[in-house]
């Protein structure tokens, strides 16, 4: 009786893997009901590594950006600086080599190829994946390192709910947000904005030498490093049936940051201002019906990205485009389904250095994915995928995941899975079509990656917990980076990069007594991404690559009680080259943070949720970014009311 | 009588020695070629910042981080360009923008940067106790009104005036108290009176940008023509300026030649009777490779073959010691490289240096 209890409970798991907080699941890649809407589900990605963030974490992040809330909770990589600019290196990749999707938008530029990770507010979002390793043939180009993936979640809200929240903390920081939601159980409308300012005056210790006094270090102040963010994303849903509805998701972002400055333009030339000014308009669409044994998705969607630097309005860098994408899945066996779709593209590039006789680009995917599970043991999918890019071969992307059930006892569960995948990326508008220096003949980056793991679950009584260990092996080719051609700088297709590594994945809930809950865990990664062939000329072959720490490490620790929660958390990074030389090598690093948050109920329809937080609480003087300061302790308090 | 034509006579003969001990009619030694040379290497704009090598042709030896080895710090600025005078070596400062100087025997520095009223130096030139600093002023590319001449005051450290010239001054050059500056975002030269300070210009050619200068033993200038991002219809080479007319009495075409690339483009040999120029083009295979292509002074034409073809990275030219040296850098976070070629094109050494060399330059005597 009681295997059927907890059977029956990890049915209705999350298809994603979950932490502590929530059950864990015996087959990830079954769900029961979808409740996200942009989280890719694991159905047809057995063996890939998906990975969400608690609730509670994502709680106390919901003032911050997506980089601080992943650097903080999962071991990846980031080159950033403070606060205006930060880029993501899952597994030793490149920025461009890790899709960010929202719905079926991959919103990285068209022009750089990546994303702005401090320009995504954790606000506006319900929850995060992120998939480590190849992912391109289900998301298609630029899934090389991996995929991150913005969630919301249907709610299907009768009457009416509302939040509104304020935080306030160190050097000029500032959020307002606020999330409205209205409807009958069918339809369904709902309005989040927020506003996040920064003026980020921070006190340093500049290592700049005075020659008349021959003193090495002096404090110093940032200046001119402000950031001002606004975003507003609103949803229409409407809900025919259980297994039917419609959505309609509009998020308009604009971000305005001061470009920091390195420390010694900061100490030589504090006056100086450079600004930068990201505008988006995302839209995302479509028909679901999930009546079984067929299901369709038809979906639609419109993307413009303006970028404006140092408000040159003259040299206009935007692009368009208009996307459309329809799959059928078809359940034609209680343990077997396939699914198939096509996604069209039309980008529209206006670009002040691009050839005049580039006017659009259309890009058409066709996939197909398959599905099986054997035995209730092993699962096991096969995803095809083949691109078409105007003028340009796009290189067949399939990939083979399984996962097996190794053991299901009463209290634990082992499984293991392995997956290797294709991945690839067309080379941004940027690399192809500057003027000069762009070469439409680039081939396109191409990756492909292995990797095998275990999970071991364990759920006794007041107690359970999760331990899971991967290793990965990915190789990418054809890598691009721009050359210096004497007259101009232009790209190729440079070299070879190999990036492996070791994973290890930790997670305990403990519900003691008298309602004390407590959580832990522990990450740790080990990689070596190494640059193994070069047509340049470089002291670093087969040397760690820039900006991957070899070890990088995250903890937590988590106490609540009723209505109160204290967590603590740190990351380790270790450290970092910055170049091609031995010579400006990042310092290890570690941070550790506190927040404290409470929950006070006022009554059944109001409450008010309280998070004080204290960040990088012993003041480390660290660079994440060569030359650039990074502030010490810092607070932030938030306060929020809700409505229902 | 006798004795008096004696006397007289001897006063002539003494008249005569001392004339013949005229030290005007001695003649002047040839300057020699100090046995170091200093190459600056850029670094990378956002990271690595400036570094110095310096090479001695007596041992062949050369010796990387020069500035950071004596003064204990790395350098603040990605160096734009360094002009040896008066027993200093002047460094034009990007990013953090300044001009700092180290001594030129112990290349020590001892007094803090000049930052005051210097926006993104480019370019120097010294006379007297005077210092003219091409400065862009700020983004010239959106505004080119910002730009101006810098007028440096050598005893004190501090700029006396600020000499507003639009366009985007980059190279100068000094010849019959006026300067010349190329402006890099315009098709003119500029030439300000130093002694009034008025203003005239000289038109290039239609399209053609100019960049840098270089004085020849009649004191006029050769010029960098090149064009902007994007042109690829005017001719590009180098232009001869007579600056007795202040007019542009020929131009010379050679495909390839940047005003854009901000190395050292041109460099002549020691009599001045060639002309080093840095050219590079992309191929039909969308390959770029650059050139050094060489002017004859004497017959006023490019050779017919380079002295060197298909160099990855070529990031400037320069000549001592009687070798054409050819600046290498891929990229902006590795080392770069020199190679040395005989005046025959015969490869003669090859050595590391720091992140993008491009300029060399030797001390004063």
């Amino acid at each position: 009786m009681r295997r059927f209890v907890v059977f029956g409970v990890l049915l209705l798991a999350w298809a994603q893997n979950v932490s502590a907080q929530e059950l864990f699941s015996v087959f990830d890649t079954v769900h029961v009901d979808e409740v996200v809407s942009y989280g890719k589900l694991r159905k047809y990605q057995s063996g890939a590594k998906i990975e969400s963030i608690s609730a509670s974490q994502f709680s106390l992040a919901q003032d911050g950006n997506l980089e601080q809330l992943l650097s903080r909770t999962l071991p990846v990589a980031f080159k950033t600086n403070a606060g205006g600019l930060a880029t993501i290196r899952i597994r030793g990749s490149a920025p461009d080599h890790t899709s960010l999707n929202f719905g079926g938008i991959n919103i990285n530029s068209l022009t750089l190829g990546h994303s702005n990770v401090s320009n995504v507010p954790v606000y506006l979002f319900d929850n995060v994946g992120v998939q480590f390793g190849s992912a391109s043939s289900v998301n298609g180009s630029g899934s090389i390192g991996g995929a991150i993936h913005l969630g919301l979640q249907n709610n299907w809200t009768k009457g009416v709910k509302a939040e509104a929240r304020i935080a306030n903390g160190s050097f000029g920081e500032q959020l307002y947000g606020t999330k409205i939601s209205l409807g009958n159980g069918k339809f369904e409308s709902v309005t989040r904005a927020y506003y996040y300012t920064k003026t980020n005056n921070f006190p340093f210790l500049n290592p700049q030498k005075d020659f008349e006094t021959q003193q090495i270090g002096i404090q110093d102040t940032q200046q001119n490093a402000a950031i001002e963010n606004r975003g507003l994303l609103q949803e229409f849903n409407y809900r025919f049936a259980t297994n039917e509805h419609f959505i309609f998701n509009v998020w308009i972002e604009n971000d305005w940051h001061q470009v920091q400055q390195n420390m010694a333009v900061n100490y030589f030339n504090p006056q100086l201002q450079e600004v930068y000014d990201d505008e988006h308009i995302r839209i995302w669409t479509g028909y679901k019906n999930r009546k079984k044994p067929f299901k369709y998705e038809i979906n639609g969607g419109y993307v413009f990205d303006n970028a404006v630097s140092n408000k040159n309005t003259s040299d206009t860098i935007s692009t368009q485009r208009i996307i459309g994408e329809a799959f059928v899945e078809h359940d034609f066996l209680p343990n077997a389904s396939y699914k198939a779709g096509a996604k069209a593209t039309r980008i529209y590039p206006t670009v002040y250095a691009y050839s005049e006789t580039l006017e659009h680009e259309t890009r058409v995917d066709l996939y197909a994915s398959y599905y099986h599970r054997f035995f209730n043991k092993l699962t096991a999918t096969i995803n095809l995928r083949q691109g078409f890019v105007t003028d340009f071969e796009v290189p067949f992307t399939p990939s083979l995941g399984v996962n097996y059930l190794a053991l299901s006892k009463e209290k634990y569960v082992l499984k293991f899975s392995g997956n290797i995948a294709r991945s690839y990326r067309v080379p941004t508008f940027n690399d192809r079509f500057w003027v000069p220096g762009g070469n439409p003949d680039l081939n396109p980056e191409k990756g492909m990656n292995c990797e095998i793991g275990s999970k071991w679950s364990y759920c006794t009584g007041n107690k359970s917990g999760n331990v899971k260990l991967n290793a990965f092996l990915m190789k990418v080719d054809d890598w691009i980076l721009w050359k210096n051609g004497g007259s101009f700088w232009y790209a190729e297709n440079v070299q070879k990069v190999e990036s492996k590594g070791l994973e290890l994945m930790t997670d305990w809930n403990y519900n003691m007594v008298k309602g004390w809950v407590v959580n832990w865990g522990l990450n740790l990664t080990y990689t070596v991404a190494e640059r193994i062939e070069s047509l340049n000329e470089t002291n670093a072959l087969n040397r760690q690559m820039e900006y991957v720490p070899k070890t990088s490490a995250t903890a937590f620790f988590s106490a609540s009680y009723k209505d109160l929660a204290l967590v603590v958390d740190q990351s380790y990074s270790g450290e970092q080259f910055t170049d091609e030389e031995n010579k400006n090598i990042l310092d290890a690093y570690s941070l550790t943070n506190l927040a404290v948050s409470y929950n006070w109920k006022i009554n059944t329809q109001h409450r008010i949720k309280i998070n004080a937080m204290v960040n990088n609480l012993f003041d480390e003087d660290y660079q994440a970014s060569w030359g650039y300061a990074m502030p010490g302790i810092s607070y932030r308090l938030g306060l929020s009311y809700h409505f229902k | 009588m006798k004795n008096r034509f004696k006397n007289l006579m001897f006063l002539a003969v003494l008249a005569i020695a001392f004339t013949a001990c005229d030290d005007s009619n001695d003649p002047v030694p040839a300057p020699v070629e100090p046995a170091v040379s200093y190459i600056v290497n850029y670094g990378g704009y956002t990271n690595d910042k400036s570094t110095i090598t310096s090479f001695n042709k007596e041992t062949a030896t050369a010796t990387n981080n020069v500035y950071e080895l004596i003064n204990g710090v790395p350098m603040t600025s990605n160096a734009q360009y360094a002009l040896s005078y008066n027993g200093k070596v002047y460094l034009m400062g990007n990013n953090a923008d300044q001009i700092f100087w180290v001594n030129d025997e112990t290349f020590e520095q001892t007094e803090n940067a000049l930052t005051t009223d210097i926006v993104k130096p480019r370019f120097a030139v010294a006379t007297g106790n005077y210092m003219y600093v091409s400065c862009w002023g700020g983004d010239v590319w959106m505004d080119a009104s910002v730009s101006y001449i810098a007028k440096v005051n050598l005893t004190t450290h501090t700029v006396e005036k600020k000499i507003a010239l639009p366009g985007g001054p980059e190279g100068l050059e000094i010849v019959n108290n006026k300067l010349y500056a190329a402006l890099n975002y315009d098709d003119k030269v500029a030439v300000i009176d130093l002694g009034t300070e008025a203003l005239t210009y000289i038109q290039l050619p239609a399209g053609n940008i100019p960049s840098y200068f270089e004085k020849d033993n009649s004191n006029n200038l050769y010029v960098v023509l090149g064009v902007a991002y994007g042109d690829a219809t005017t001719q590009t080479g180098i232009g001869y300026i007579n600056t007795t007319t202040n007019e542009v009495e020929a131009t010379y075409a050679l495909d390839g030649v940047s005003s854009m690339a901000y190395v050292n483009i041109m460099e002549p040999n020691d009599d001045f009777s060639k002309l080093y120029v840095m050219t590079s083009v992309m191929d039909a295979n969308w390959n770029v490779r650059g050139s050094i292509a060489v002017f004859d002074v004497a017959s006023k034409s490019f050779e017919s073959t380079n002295l060197v073809d298909g160099v990855q990275g070529i990031n400037g030219v320069d000549f001592y010691n009687d070798r054409v040296f050819c600046f290498i850098s891929n990229g902006a976070t590795a080392k770069g490289k020199a190679i040395t070629y005989q005046t025959d094109g015969t490869v003669d050494i090859e050595f590391e240096t720091g992140i993008a060399p491009f300029m060399l330059f030797t001390v004063e005597d």
